[in-house]
């Protein structure tokens, strides 16, 4: 009888600590106009914030969001009205992923696109620094990109 | 984003409240320069102390400005958070545009460098 009621409050203990694995996605598609930009922050900046994240790691990661979607509007899909970016996140404990996407005109060189102060449009006012804001303030960065459809950029950071 | 200006002996003093992304840049920049022009300003202090998020969009408002200043003024900026202050730092901007700590400092030191 004893045994039989340890071995049920054992079950439900391990029961109950699966439950409570911290775990959640977010899928987000909008449109590639300026103004969603802060909308994308606001959203990425909800979702962490179920993990207590400090100040500063949210501003490292609603910086490093705002980087990669300014990118997709502004190079990925430059003149094109009608461009979707899709954000997919999650986090599983304390890992949190992000990937931002477009299909838009993708990068011709990824590695001198991630070189600091590189842009491509010094006309528009661009210091070329968002993949060096994005690396630093993010644990992984990496660019996945196909000229003609498109880039992905995927980061993690450990809240 | 708000962006309102005052001016002050020659000094076009732009307050800007909120976050600075690309979005926002390009109503900060059109401001400035309107403002810069109207009222025949010799240098511009950005007040930032009411500024809550900026990313590289703001570094490359700041530059495209300071560009179109020299060699007739200076620039100078106040009042960044922390976060904002890390960003000057990793972008090496603070070599060329003095950062100031409060609006004493940015008005004070206007002609000492
Ligand atoms: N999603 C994208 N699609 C196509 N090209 C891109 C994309 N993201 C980045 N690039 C290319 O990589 C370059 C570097 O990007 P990065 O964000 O570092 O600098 P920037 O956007 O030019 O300037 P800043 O971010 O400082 O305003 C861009 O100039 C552009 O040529
Ligand atoms: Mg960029």
């Amino acid at each position: 009888m004893y045994d039989k009621v340890s071995s049920l409050n054992n079950i439900f203990f391990t029961e109950k600590t699966d439950f409570e694995k911290l775990t959640n996605e977010m899928t987000l598609i909008f449109k590639n106009d300026s103004k969603n930009e802060s909308l994308a922050r606001v959203a990425v900046t909800a979702f962490i914030s179920q993990l207590d994240p400090t100040i500063n790691c949210i501003n490292d990661i609603k910086t490093s969001v705002s980087e990669a979607v300014t990118n997709a509007i502004i190079h990925g899909y430059e003149k094109d009205k009608n461009g979707d970016i899709t954000i997919y996140c999650r986090y599983v404990d304390n890992k949190f992923y992000i990937e931002v996407k477009d299909n838009g005109v993708g990068i011709f060189d990824v590695n001198l696109a991630k070189t600091p102060l590189f842009t491509s449009k010094p006309e528009m006012d661009r210091s070329g620094l968002g993949f060096t804001l994005m690396e630093t303030f993010m644990d992984t960065v990496e660019v996945e990109s196909v000229l003609g459809s498109g880039t992905i950029v995927r980061m993690t950071k450990t809240i | 984003m708000q962006i309102s200006t005052t001016l002050t002996d020659k000094v076009l003093i732009v307050n800007l409240v909120g976050e600075i992304d690309h979005h926002s840049a390009a109503k900060i920049k059109e401001k400035v320069e309107r403002d810069y022009m109207t009222t025949n300003a010799k240098d511009i202090i950005l007040d930032f102390s009411s500024v809550t998020f900026m990313d590289s969009s703001g570094i490359g408002m700041i530059m495209g400005r300071y560009k179109n200043l020299i060699p007739k003024g200076q620039l100078k900026i106040f009042g960044a958070n922390e976060h904002i202050n890390n960003i000057f730092s990793i972008s090496g901007i603070e070599k060329i545009i003095t950062i100031c700590k409060d609006k004493d400092e940015a008005l004070g030191g206007r002609y000492v460098r």
